[in-house]
């Protein structure tokens, strides 16, 4: 178990609640923290009556949401000038992301819910291009209740057992991510290969 | 075309690496996995279950994990620290001044005397 998620655990055990939204809250802006094995953890405290799996559920369902919006409303209210700044708007797969998500919001707003740190890069762009707030707040919560759910009750049901899937378990939401990120490259290239005449 | 044939790549090199890493970890044979031990993962916990024991624990989960009193560890660990129960083993051992792995290994002995005592009460 690595150093931080040590860190993480005991921190969650002293403060609870509020360290779990703290980290997730984190995790859903931008910050690279092993939520996944986090909340697995939480679950498996449930099963031993440490905590409640459903105030656990909606803290990181609240958390996540909340992240995602501040990162939404940050770039739709300073994002045109931080992406000129760092000529960001210049890269090829930037203007072709972008593209993605303005014929398809939900979709792939909805799909970044479980590609990890692709999420907030979605919610930073969808905030950027203008995406309507209804059009992003309703897929990303219904995929913000769907993952926390899934780990938190996988967790549960793990029980003490819970660091031993742990490893595997991240392993699999890295699978699960890079499927996502590979599926929204495909509509992506699809895209591209309908516009220049070859599908 | 060619972003997908490097993401295709990335994805065979890192479950390749997946493969190996759990394979060292010897997780396809690991004991803990059966059945039994998974019925167990509900159940009270027993003396032989202290190795659970790590060192980002609170006291005070330790003390709910293996239903101990509040204040055995405290008493038998002589636990001076305001913080007791809600501090970790690792914040134990950096107060006490000594590894770990010492601390570690202190708390899992106080729990078993206390585990063993329960279940082989002196008549």
């Amino acid at each position: 178990m690595g150093s931080l998620l040590s860190s993480i655990l005991s921190y969650v055990l002293v403060y609870r609640y509020a360290a779990i939204f703290v980290f997730n809250f984190g995790a859903a802006m931008i910050l690279p923290l092993p939520m996944s094995a986090t909340l697995l953890a939480v679950g498996a405290f449930s099963s031993q009556g440490y905590f409640n799996i459903w105030e656990s559920l909606a803290v990181a369902v609240s958390s996540n949401v909340l992240g995602d919006l501040a990162d939404y409303l940050l770039t739709r209210r300073y994002g045109a000038t931080i992406i000129r700044k760092l000529k960001i708007d210049q890269s090829r797969f930037f203007v072709q992301f972008e593209e993605e998500l303005r014929h398809d919001a939900a979709g792939t707003v909805f799909s970044s819910r479980f590609a990890g740190s692709l999420s907030s890069v979605v919610n930073l762009l969808a905030g950027f291009v203008g995406v309507p707030l209804l059009s992003f707040i309703i897929p990303d919560i219904i995929g913000d209740v769907i993952e926390p759910t899934v780990i938190l009750f996988v967790g549960y049901i793990l029980g003490i057992y819970w660091s031993n899937a742990s490893d595997i378990f991240t392993l699999l939401a890295a699978v699960v991510a890079t499927a996502v990120v590979l599926f929204v490259m495909f509509r992506i290239y699809r895209r591209m290969a309908r516009r220049n005449g070859s599908l | 075309m060619i972003l997908l044939s490097i993401a295709l790549v990335v994805l065979v090199v890192f479950f390749a690496i997946a493969i190996v890493h759990l394979k060292r970890l010897e997780f396809i044979d690991q004991q803990r996995v059966e059945v039994s031990d998974f019925l167990r993962s509900h159940g009270s916990l027993t003396a032989d279950d202290v190795s659970l024991i790590t060192s980002w624990m609170t006291f005070d989960y330790i003390n709910r994990l293996f239903k101990l009193p509040e204040d055995y560890l405290k008493t038998s660990l002589s636990v001076s620290d305001s913080r007791y129960p809600q501090m970790s083993v690792y914040a134990y051992a950096k107060a006490s001044h000594t590894s770990t792995a010492t601390s570690v290994a202190e708390v899992s002995s106080a729990v078993r005397d206390y585990l063993i005592k329960q279940a082989n009460p002196v008549q």
